[in-house]
């Protein structure tokens, strides 16, 4: 099976060698593209990353982005198309990462406001309890 | 050990060797073991019902990643296994995502839910705020009520002890007066310090005290003040007929009343009033209605003259006969007695005419 892939992969790169020996100034613009709109992407996510959540992986971005320059320098399409992979994939979790802080960050403060409010409710209800029973208190209490 | 023993062992050894040179399975990486790890955990199932294609391109990459491992080429191996981590990890945060968003959303039904019931918790602790003011002004109110029914009952006590002073307490019932002028005092102190129950107690016990003195004293100062009245009374009619409101009568104030004295109202031995004295019988009756508060007693005298039962019955006819004319004239009969007194009652000599003239004569008398 691994042969099969191995032969098809080499079959593969003939073709791809082939193929970007006719087209290598347009791929090579289009992934130069990618590269420079993730490298700006990385930029964002460590605005974003105020609780310097996925620092690490942040850094695993910008390690691939500089891989991937280097294999565009380096016209290593297959590398560079694997490394790309690996940004995306990175970017993605990224992504996923910060968004779910946010949620979850935004789901603590909703709970807290709940809970707040709560507290207030349970506050008043026995500002209640304790008017209803200064309230009986004075009721039952005779004249002097 | 023998020969035997150490040919089996070195043999052992050489199989190990053998087998360990064929190649067993290679080992995996920390990143595979860490992949791994993670599709077992029991949030698992969740993540790949939620995000099945993200878990899917996890699942094909993690497979190629273990055919690069195991054709031995640890990049492939190490790039496929990278891919899949991220893959998955990031299906793990959307559906962690997807949890808080349901937490937030929860929070959020909570906070409405909190918000509502503590708008009408807010509502109902005014509510209950008035009820309890109000409840203390109802309570003030009865308290300022039972005060001032209590202080009500004090002022009548107070009442008493000062009409018996004006009653002349202290000179009729001076221990009366004291004892309840104390038992007064007592309840007033009392009340002042606002214990109210022991105040109606003592106010009870000043009562009673105060009735004890109005008993004493008032029958002996109604009785002073009735003859005081009365001597005023009889002392105004006396001026009144002084002044001759009677033509031909006399008036003098004596032990039992008034009495007036009325001459010529008879012609001799008659017993009917003569015409011309009727005149001062009806100024008679004018003063018996406006002093309506005496009784009268109509007293008929002769002189000595004549047989006595004769001189007695016409006394007794003429005092009748003024009593008719002053019923008639509207007095009230009830008020009236006559009595004929014959010549018993003398006030002068009978033995000279003048004598006689006094003797012959209507006395009416009001009664103290």
């Amino acid at each position: 099976m691994s042969r099969i892939l191995r032969l098809s992969r080499g079959a593969a790169t003939v073709v791809f060698l082939g193929l970007t020996t006719l087209a290598l100034p347009a791929l090579g613009a289009s992934k130069r593209e990618t590269i420079n709109q993730f490298t700006v992407k990385a930029e964002e996510f460590a605005a974003r990353d105020s609780g310097k959540i996925v620092t690490a992986e942040i850094g695993m971005l910008k390690a691939f982005l500089a891989e991937a320059q280097n294999y565009l320098a380096q016209e290593e399409e297959e590398d560079l198309a694997l490394a790309l992979d690996r940004v995306k994939a990175v970017a993605e979790l990224i992504d996923a990462e910060l968004a779910r802080a946010d949620i979850e960050d935004q789901a603590t403060k909703a709970q807290g406001r709940a809970e707040t409010k709560e507290a207030e409710l349970a506050k008043v209800n026995e500002e209640i309890k304790a008017l209803q029973k200064d309230r009986e208190a004075v009721e039952a209490g005779g004249a002097r | 050990m023998n020969r035997k023993q150490t040919q089996r062992i070195v043999l052992a050894t050489l199989l190990a060797a053998a087998l360990s040179a064929c190649g067993g399975p290679p080992r995996k990486t920390s990143d595979m073991t860490d992949y791994e790890g993670m599709r077992q955990d029991l949030y698992a199932q969740t993540v790949e019902e939620r995000f099945p294609e993200l878990s899917h391109e996890a699942k094909k990459n993690y497979a190629k990643a273990l055919e690069a491992h195991e054709d031995g080429e640890p990049d492939q191996a190490l790039h496929f296994t990278r891919i899949a981590l991220y893959k998955w990890r990031a299906a793990q945060a959307k559906s962690k995502m997807q949890d808080a968003a349901d937490s937030t959303l929860a929070a959020e039904n909570r906070l409405k839910i909190a918000d509502d019931e503590l708008k009408d918790a807010l509502h109902r602790k005014q509510t209950a705020v008035e009820a309890l003011e109000q409840a203390k002004k109802i309570k003030s109110l009865e308290g300022q009520m039972v005060r001032d029914e209590k202080s009500k009952r004090l002022g009548a006590v107070a009442t008493k002890v000062k009409e018996a002073v004006a009653m002349e307490a202290a000179k009729y019932a001076p221990n009366e007066l004291a004892k309840a002028e104390a038992s007064l005092k007592v309840a007033q102190e009392t009340f002042a310090t606002g214990k109210l129950k022991e105040a109606d107690k003592a106010t009870d016990a000043a009562n009673v005290d105060a009735d004890l003195l109005v008993a004493a004293v008032k029958p002996k100062y109604d009785a002073e003040k009735r003859v005081r009245d009365l001597d005023a009374r009889l002392r105004v009619l006396l001026e009144k007929t002084d002044k001759g409101l009677v033509p031909g009568a006399k008036g003098k104030i004596v032990q039992r009343g008034f009495v007036l004295t009325l001459r010529g109202t008879f012609a001799p031995a008659k017993s009917e009033i003569s015409p011309d004295q009727t005149f001062a019988i009806d100024r008679v009756a004018d003063l018996a209605k406006e002093f309506g508060e005496f009784k009268l007693a109509i007293e008929g005298h002769t002189d000595n003259q004549g047989r006595k039962d004769n001189n007695l019955m016409t006394s007794q006819n003429r005092a009748q006969a003024v009593l008719s004319y002053l019923a008639g004239k509207g007095v009230d009969v009830s008020r009236m007695s006559a009595l004929g007194k014959g010549d018993t009652e003398p006030v002068a000599d009978n033995r000279t005419k003048a004598g006689r003239e006094q003797n012959r004569r209507v006395d009416i008398v009001f009664l103290r």
